[in-house]
């Protein structure tokens, strides 16, 4: 990748500045950046800034954009408040040495639809925070069109959601196929689906299947399968055709929720 | 422009793009050592430790490693070369192209995992390919490594 101009600010305010003012082009973790973007004026390299963190603040878990998919894979902090979901949405990404390079805030600026952690934190009601004060859901953030630069500063995860995520893959340490997750929080489940092979979506159909209700019924959760399977959209490329997703969303959904209500 | 990089504890200043591959840039500036596979980050041929951690090298910018602690198969060549006689005597080595990006994340396994199991092992090492040996030998070598330097 070809680079005119590389800076690696130490202040958020010098990031924001080449960033948004300057339209720089923002590195995070940067595993993926070299394989689709061939030349850029300006590179802003955010690791000399203090963005990698997984921390406590009392009713949520803030995760640092430069956190690394390493770092969720072995944060105990997750572990301890969520299970191993983190760990299984990381732990398939290639190697260490990949997952040691690879990070969250890339991941989710970038809306990589191969990524598994992006469809764990859609499922989950994650809330991005961009410097600068702005706000905004994950899943409104995925759908939305790409609308000018921005400078993502962390990702917020409220605690007490149960949630479980299913993979299919071709090989262990490949892209899923199709992933999945379910999280049931604060009442009402939230079910959202990646790797179709676009970035993920929420189904607001098997969400209303499932209501409020917790602890489905396994008829309840495969009627929710078909719901997320009838209402998103898949497509074709080399792990999968739209119509064979279609047919793995319903079973993975349906594990997900499964799962999710032990 | 000139970056500085730190490799195996000497400062070197190398011309290229702050957007080329590390590992290209070690390759110019004569770190042979560091072998070139996939391009993806896939298989792990390019491993070496920036600031301690094992990273593939072909998916790291220079620009990034610029002024950090860059440690290749040759900074690490005492343990290394303990490593190889477990390698060796377990017939493991073959052809030996993958075996300075095997190393390095052996030495970082070791760190960071006190007594790993093999399914600990097989996951650390995930990362790392080999064509010729079926990872059996790997396996064994390593277990019988780690276990000696516990004695």
């Amino acid at each position: 990748m070809e680079i005119s101009r590389y800076e690696r600010p130490k202040t958020m305010d010098e990031a924001y500045s080449l960033i948004v003012e300057q339209r720089g082009l923002p590195v995070a973790g940067g595993a993926w950046m070299h394989l689709t973007v061939k030349k850029t004026a300006l590179a802003v390299d955010l690791s000399g800034l203090d963005l990698r963190y997984v921390r406590d603040v009392g009713d949520a878990i803030e995760i640092g954009a430069m956190a690394t998919a390493r770092d969720l894979e072995t944060s105990s902090l997750l572990a301890a408040e969520f299970g191993n979901i983190f760990s299984e949405a990381t732990s398939h990404l290639v190697g260490v040495q990949l997952r040691n390079v690879i990070s969250v805030g890339g991941s989710v600026a970038g809306k990589f639809g191969f990524s598994d952690l992006v469809t764990v934190l859609t499922a989950m009601n994650a809330s991005l925070r961009f410097y600068g004060g702005a706000m905004a859901d994950i899943s409104g953030f995925l759908a939305a069109p790409k609308d000018g630069p921005f400078f993502l500063e962390k990702i917020v995860v409220k605690k007490g959601a149960k949630a479980a995520f299913q993979s299919l893959r071709v090989t262990k340490n490949d892209f899923a196929v199709l992933n999945a997750c379910a999280s049931f929080a604060e009442g009402g489940w939230r079910i959202a689906v990646g790797a179709r092979p676009a970035a993920s979506r929420l189904s607001p159909a098997a969400a209303d299947v499932l209501g409020r209700e917790g602890a489905p019924a396994m008829e309840a959760a495969g009627r929710a399968g078909d719901a997320a399977a009838a209402e998103l959209s898949f497509g074709d490329d080399t792990r999968g055709s739209a119509e064979y997703r279609r047919a793995v969303c319903a079973v993975l959904v349906k594990r997900a929720v499964m799962e999710a209500s032990r | 422009m000139i970056i500085n990089l730190k490799v195996n504890g000497k400062s070197i200043g190398v011309e290229c793009n702050p957007g080329d591959p590390l590992v290209d840039v070690l390759r110019a500036a004569g770190y042979t050592e560091v072998k070139k596979g996939c391009g993806t980050g896939n298989c792990g041929l390019c491993t070496v430790l920036l600031d301690g951690v094992p990273v593939p090298s072909c998916s790291v910018f220079a620009g990034r490693a610029a002024d950090r602690a860059i440690t290749t198969i040759r900074g690490v060549e005492k343990e290394a070369t303990e490593l190889a006689k477990f390698i060796t005597a377990e017939g493991a080595e073959q052809c030996g192209f993958c075996s300075p990006g095997f190393a390095l994340m052996v030495l970082a396994m070791r760190k960071e995992l006190s007594s790993p199991t093999d399914a600990e092992i097989r996951h650390y090492l995930a990362g790392n390919l080999c064509r010729c040996s079926g990872y059996e030998g790997h396996l064994r070598a390593v277990r019988k490594y780690l276990e000696a330097g516990r004695e």
